[in-house]
């Protein structure tokens, strides 16, 4: 057991009797309120967890994730823009237009293999680094805002502070990023790890979503997220 | 620095300050020092919001204790 453990049971075991001396025999309101205190203080280390994955170790995980999807559009050629589009099994999947760009696709079914056919438009499928990450519980319910704030703040700690407008578009405003990813095919077909992050959040709660433009400005970032709601 | 800690330093912070000040006030009412330290507790996790290896129980705990408080409160205004 970790130290920090050790000394926090310490700490509860000697605050209950402590507690109770206070109040019953020496009946002393603040020395009790003291002991109750310690408790407080005690069960919240307890229930802490002492070794919580470093927002720097899930960054360099997407991270990594992004070579080997830099690889692929290496090898096809690929550098439109795509698409993220929620299928019906609930994961986020890209669709990249292979020939020319004519929006995202309207049915929201879910892909099998690696091209998807709807009318003259066939679009190459891959799957968003943090596609698995947007559906962890703890954002379940969660307003855009709040999950990106939790998913890009707390979590990885890609940028400081965020803040998100809508208006038609969703602008999101990042200070301060963090990421720095160098891998151009992916920035040109993805956008970003930190975009790829906000469009997955914002296709999983609108429905397809495309990395329309991002600004770098002083101290700051703004990606802006042209949407489509699906049924 | 680690937030998980952090929250615990603010908490422990809260609680070392929240004992003397009111006791140098005079406060001899139990209720009182546990309703303030209920509101430290989740002010500091609503900021620093820690992880927890289990569901946050002592929240719930605090929760608890303080509806009581409140309702004891409440019970004696109406029934005097």
């Amino acid at each position: 057991m970790e130290k920090l453990y050790i000394f926090a049971l310490g700490l509860l075991i000697f605050s209950i009797p402590f507690t109770i001396a206070s109040y019953i025999i020496l009946s002393n309101i603040p020395l009790t309120a003291l002991g109750i205190g310690l408790m407080i203080l005690a069960s919240s280390i307890l229930l802490t967890p002492l070794e919580s994955i470093p927002p720097r170790a899930i960054r360099a995980m997407l991270e990594g994730s992004i070579l080997s999807l830099e690889a692929i559009l290496e090898e096809f050629d690929i550098s439109r823009r795509g698409y993220y589009v929620r299928a019906d099994d609930g994961r986020v999947y890209l669709y990249v237009p292979l020939s020319e760009d004519g929006g995202p696709p309207t049915k929201r079914v879910e892909p099998s293999g690696l091209i998807h056919e709807e009318g003259d438009s066939r679009y190459l499928i891959l799957i968003p680094p943090a596609s698995e990450l947007i559906k962890i519980p703890e954002i379940s319910g969660m307003s855009l805002e709040s999950a990106l704030t939790y998913m890009l703040v707390d979590l990885m700690e890609v940028a400081d502070s965020i803040e998100v407008m809508s208006d038609g578009f969703i602008t999101v405003r990042l200070k301060n990023v963090k990421s720095h990813v160098t891998a151009g095919r992916f920035k040109s077909v993805f956008g970003s790890l930190e975009a790829s992050i906000a469009a997955c959040l914002t296709a999983n709660l609108i429905g397809a979503v495309k990395v329309s433009d991002e600004i770098l400005e002083e101290n700051s970032k703004v990606i802006i997220l042209e949407v489509w709601e699906h049924e | 620095m680690n937030k998980n800690l952090l929250f615990n330093i603010v908490l422990g912070g809260m609680i070392t300050l929240t004992v003397p000040i009111l006791g140098a006030l005079g406060e001899t009412r139990l209720d009182a020092y546990v309703s303030m330290f209920t509101l430290e507790y989740f002010i500091a996790t609503a900021i620093l919001r820690p992880r927890r290896r289990i569901k946050d129980i002592l929240a719930l705990i605090l929760l608890i204790i303080f509806f009581f408080i409140v309702g004891v409160r409440v019970a004696e205004i109406l029934l005097t």
